[in-house]
């Protein structure tokens, strides 16, 4: 017998509130029905999105407040690498790093501009953000984390046409539409309770 | 919630209940409103009208046994209960109200 998507699975039963009951007759649908692996993944995408729907729905305050922050702690944790270098010391003058900082004004030196340097800062900031949104909503459900991704989106999609030219094209898809929403959910992610254990399931 | 109607969704999820008898459960349910009711449906998504429909005490639930074809987990089946059903009959009352006289909806437009 055929087995479903393994992490497919693996997320909906760790990161998701559906109980056993739901899994078995996505399991027994699936064999029976000779479903696709496509329509499994589509299948737990929407218990996802069915979660998050709900988890917000019940507390939409809290649940505002908390992707505000995490957006806030983003804002904050991108431009505090720009104050940080603001306030270097004055040796470091000698080193040319802060000499080119202020010869560009504001701009970063094309050193850390350049990928992956700042990237990597950057997914580590929305990864925080991520733990952030999670645990100042009340529940500290995985569905929060996945709520938050599309907020995360929205703001980069912003920020792509900002940047639009600037940087190359291939760099701002990368950073802004995959690796720093990748990085705010597995933040996320890692701040929330698995359902598993919720449930007193074995992993 | 004290709403005292229900959505399409939560309607055809009570008739499929009330078609299927005593084998309600998550897979016949769904299978039942793609059948029928002409519709996609995705299992999480009748659990949660479920969720809100029992909530609403319309309807009611109790575990069956595992089996190997869906893992080893048990089903879950699902009853009408009498509220339940009055508020389908209600709602079917209520309808059919609506829809008499209109032509349109018979092709006589």
């Amino acid at each position: 017998m055929r087995e479903p998507p393994r992490v497919a699975t693996w997320i909906l039963k760790y990161w998701t509130s559906v109980d056993e009951c739901v899994a078995g007759d996505l399991l027994e649908r699936y064999h029976r029905g000779g479903r696709s692996s496509l329509w499994y993944w589509r299948q737990v995408f929407s218990a996802i999105a069915h979660d998050a729907i709900r988890d917000l729905g019940a507390r939409p305050v809290r649940g505002a407040l908390a992707i505000g922050i995490g957006l806030v702690v983003v804002w904050w944790g991108a431009n505090s690498i720009l104050f940080w270098l603001l306030n270097l010391p004055e040796w470091l003058f000698a080193t040319g790093l802060t000499k080119e900082l202020y010869a560009r004004g504001l701009t970063l030196p094309q050193s850390l501009r350049d990928f992956p340097g700042l990237s990597a800062w950057k997914a580590l900031v929305y990864a925080v953000s991520g733990w952030v949104v999670v645990r100042t909503a009340s529940t500290a459900r995985a569905s929060i984390a996945f709520a938050y991704v599309p907020f995360v989106l929205g703001a980069n999609a912003i920020a792509f046409v900002q940047y639009f030219g600037h940087y190359p094209i291939a760099q701002l898809t990368i950073d802004l539409l995959i690796l720093y929403p990748l990085a705010a959910l597995v933040g996320g992610l890692a701040a929330a309770r698995k359902f598993a254990s919720i449930r007193g399931v074995e992993s | 919630m004290s709403r005292s109607t229900l959505t399409d969704f939560e309607l055809m999820i009570l008739l499929a209940i009330l078609r299927l008898g005593d084998d309600a459960y998550g897979v016949p349910i769904a299978d039942e409103i793609e059948r029928t009711g002409r519709r996609t449906v995705a299992i999480a998504a009748v659990y949660v009208a479920l969720e809100r429909l029992a909530a609403r005490g319309l309807v009611t639930s109790s575990l069956g046994d595992p089996t190997p074809e869906r893992g080893g987990r048990a089903k879950k089946f699902f009853r009408v209960t009498g509220k339940g059903a009055r508020l389908v009959r209600d709602t079917y009352a209520a309808l059919n109200a609506m829809w008499r006289g209109l032509s349109v909806v018979k092709g006589h437009a």
